[in-house]
């Protein structure tokens, strides 16, 4: 392994990041960081080895529909997330267990 | 090895990102976490524009720094009582969830090893001389893909919008009958 191959190692990085929030966090809100991060991380790869010359970059494209459904992901996740806590006050994700057993 | 500004300025903006994931995987402050978030998302916004994608820096910045974390900061302060502000969130499941997340990052970093990048075109992406050459027929690029190779799913993506635009409100707005009481 090249040492200069430490680029590579970013989007790993931010990927057990966001896996180790939604591990770790009891919160609504924090588990849809995690998630964040996690697309991210997908993005960042994708652009990384996209083709940047000539032609239709195809993983910028992709990223780009990432995003697109991000944002869309992310609008549906809050409102769900206001619902939950107007129903329950509280978003603690542990504590939502109506349909448990 | 010698350094050029480049390269420095490349290796700022990866430690930004890296830094702020690690410390957003620590801190208990919801707040903190967000504007944390904030410090990565600008920081791959910044690794972009290394990687010869400046069109989606842009749209990183716009999108996601200037709509999601927005949003996001709004779900905090409408999920948290002002009045006794407790933005905290305890860490739970501390040991499983740094057996898992260690081990898939050694296991990305054996992959990532094991991995010949000299022939691929992600290689040559990293010679920044070659990058500037490039520079300014990127957004070019991305529209002519938008409208002919990906043209359907760029409607559908305009279709998905508007779905959860009107999702959204709908899912969030008050019940019949209860506008008189509030």
């Amino acid at each position: 392994m090249n040492w200069s191959d430490w680029v590579f190692l970013v989007s790993p990085f931010l990927f057990c990041t966001g896996v180790f929030l939604v591990i770790t966090r009891r919160n609504a809100v924090m588990a849809l960081l995690g998630i964040e991060l996690i697309l991210n991380a997908a993005n960042l790869n994708f652009v990384l080895f996209s083709n940047r010359e000539t032609g239709i970059p195809h993983g910028q494209m992709a990223a780009l529909f990432v995003i697109v459904i991000a944002a869309a992901e992310v609008a549906v996740a809050l409102a769900i997330i206001l619902n939950v806590y107007k129903r329950f006050k509280t978003v603690n994700i542990d504590d939502i267990d109506t349909l448990k057993n | 090895m010698m350094l050029d500004l480049i390269e420095i300025a490349h290796i700022v903006f990866a430690g930004i990102t890296l830094l702020g994931g690690l410390a957003l995987a620590f801190t208990k402050n919801i707040i903190y976490a967000s504007f944390l978030l904030f410090a990565v998302l600008f920081g791959i916004a910044g690794l972009y524009v290394f990687y010869g994608a400046e069109f989606l820096a842009m749209s990183q910045i716009i999108v996601y720094v200037g709509g999601i974390l927005v949003i996001l900061l709004f779900g905090v302060m409408l999920t948290h009582k002002l009045r006794d502000l407790k933005p905290k969130t305890e860490i739970v499941n501390l040991i499983p969830g740094l057996i898992l997340s260690t081990g898939l990052f050694s296991i990305f970093v054996v992959f990532v090893g094991e991995i010949d990048f000299s022939q691929s075109l992600a290689k040559d992406k990293l010679d920044l001389g070659k990058a500037v050459e490039h520079v300014g027929n990127n957004a070019e690029r991305i529209g002519v893909g938008n409208l002919t190779e990906y043209l359907l799913l760029f409607e559908l993506a305009s279709v998905l919008l508007l779905v959860v635009l009107i999702g959204a409100a709908y899912l969030t707005r008050k019940p019949k009958g209860e506008e008189a009481t509030s």
